[in-house]
């Protein structure tokens, strides 16, 4: 049996052969042992593993695993959350004024002498964010509908910004 | 919706409310599927703490494109598709998915399983589902990261051959070869296990 | 005489000699030498335009570890060009592609990208010898690289 045989009688068990080669599959499976017995080894296996995916016991408690997961949620920028509850804006609108006023003076500021805006993994990037990290880029979109994404690789000092409109066109891989 | 509702709320409400900004449904949300983004996060990387981390980079990533889940496929599908591109990423920034060795690199273009003899006894058989999940388990760690990963999205995750080469960012050839030797080599390790048992 | 006059000559020609050399290190001090290139990303083992070359090895390992989905990458356009303390300089990659970029000081630099004569967008950042940065925009295959040359 040759290489692409064995793929092809693979992705006739697994439901991904066309249907104009299916039937050249089951001719070889009925004449060629080897190829039966190779097809029911693969079958096997696939069944074993569908049906008995090991269970994996979580290692924490609920609260201090979601304890985490909200500190992290609640140090994002409000530009990244979600969105905004409504009722809790209404209450705070005047104090957003001027925390956005006070960022406003701020980015003035580190554009004079520019600061840095740090990320550890790709994430959304407004001009007004603030860091203490000297060598991260400043970034700043020009168009309204644009965004962006950057992306530090420390080890090998590259930065890598990404304008775009539309996070899934842009040829980068994120989820 | 007040807090008592939640854990008889959909996860459709409860994605409703969260993109409002009530964190107490997306709590809801990740107690509920948090026991799957863990283990799916563990699969992959086979490390609790790699898991942990990215579990919770998953649920903070899931917050914030909670506005992107079109309700198309099921939140827990969803997020578990974040927790995948994650470890992904991480086992792309760590080196552990690209052709590198030379064995590898003789696998994928189907030299070492067409000398692996073919298991004709279904080394499964008569076994108890958690003595199988635990030998799988064997298994699944004797395999490179490449080979158990298209695995894992495979039969655990049931993607198909372009959805794993689109997220594992190879081409549908790899995926098929990568498919066929890990499940080669399971049968083998299965057999062993089995031997090794007796 | 004659020595005394000969040995005032001799050093106030090294004192001379010595501050230029002083004030043009200063002034050098604050220069960048730069290398912008555009570099075209692709899955293809040979890119459609045969005559592109691929990048440098260094380069090549650097994008490869960023998160950008090509395997290969292509010199599509490369400058060379120095920056003086304060100074702009606008470089044209590509009939589309335009670049400027600011010496800020303290090799920090500002990059603006600029696609078909709109300003896409800013980054301003440090760029030390060993630092690259990469730069793009939209859906395009084809990326900004710029780093200091020695």
């Amino acid at each position: 049996m040759t290489t692409e045989q064995q793929l092809k009688l693979q992705a006739y068990l697994d439901g991904e052969l066309p249907e104009r080669e299916t039937r050249k599959v089951e001719l070889l499976l009925q004449d060629d042992v080897e190829a039966a017995k190779l097809f029911a080894e693969l079958k096997n296996t696939r069944q074993a593993l569908a049906e008995n995916e090991p269970q994996i016991k979580f290692p924490e408690s609920r609260e201090f695993y979601w304890s985490k997961i909200a500190q992290r949620i609640q140090k994002l920028e409000p530009e990244e959350v979600s969105e905004t509850n409504f009722n809790w804006r209404r209450l705070l609108w005047p104090i957003s004024l001027t925390a956005g006023a006070i960022a406003v003076c701020f980015l003035a500021v580190i554009l004079q002498n520019p600061a840095a805006n740090k990320s550890d993994a790709i994430a959304s990037i407004s001009p007004t964010s603030i860091s203490t990290d000297v060598d991260a880029p400043v970034v700043e979109s020009a168009q309204a509908d644009s965004e962006a994404m950057t992306y530090e690789d420390k080890s090998d000092g590259t930065t890598l910004v990404w304008f775009s409109a539309d996070e899934n066109s842009a040829p980068i891989k994120t989820f | 919706m007040s807090g008592k509702d939640f854990p008889n709320a959909t996860d459709e409400t409860l994605v409703r409310a969260a993109r409002r900004g009530d964190m107490g449904a997306f709590e809801e949300l990740v107690a509920r599927h948090r026991d799957k983004i863990f283990a799916r996060a563990v699969s992959m990387m086979r490390n609790e703490d790699d898991a942990i981390d990215l579990s919770q980079e998953a649920w903070v990533k899931g917050w914030q494109r909670l506005k992107q889940f079109q309700f198309e496929s099921s939140f827990a599908t969803w997020m578990t598709r974040i927790v995948i591109n994650l470890c992904l990423d991480q086992l792309r920034r760590q080196k552990r998915v690209r052709v590198e060795s030379i064995e590898m690199l003789d696998e994928e273009s189907g030299g070492v399983e067409k000398q692996m003899p073919v298991v004709t006894v279904n080394p499964t058989e008569r076994l108890e589902r958690n003595e199988l999940r635990a030998r799988i388990d064997l298994a699944l760690a004797q395999l490179t990261d490449a080979h158990r990963t298209v695995l894992v999205l495979h039969e655990f995750e049931r993607m198909e051959y372009k959805e794993i080469s689109k997220a594992m960012d190879c081409s549908i050839g790899t995926v098929m070869s990568r498919l066929f030797y890990a499940r080669r080599k399971m049968a083998a390790l299965l057999v062993e296990l089995k031997k090794e048992k007796l | 005489m004659k020595i005394i006059l000969s040995m005032t000559k001799l050093i106030c020609a090294a004192a001379i000699f010595l501050s230029l050399a002083c004030v043009s290190a200063r002034a050098a001090d604050g220069d960048l030498k730069l290398d912008a290139q555009l570099i075209l990303g692709t899955n293809d083992e040979k890119p459609k335009d045969s005559g592109l070359k691929p990048v440098a090895k260094d380069i090549e390992k650097k994008l490869k570890h960023l998160p950008l989905k090509w395997d290969h990458y292509y010199v599509q356009a490369s400058k060379k060009f120095n920056l003086a303390a304060d100074g702009t300089k606008k470089v044209s990659l590509s009939k589309t592609c335009q670049i400027s970029v600011k010496n800020l000081g303290d090799s920090k630099v500002e990059l603006t990208l600029v696609d078909q004569d709109k300003t896409v967008g800013k980054i301003t950042q440090s760029l030390h010898k060993s630092q690259t940065l990469v730069a793009g925009a939209g859906a395009e295959n084809s990326i900004v690289v710029l780093q200091q040359t020695d």
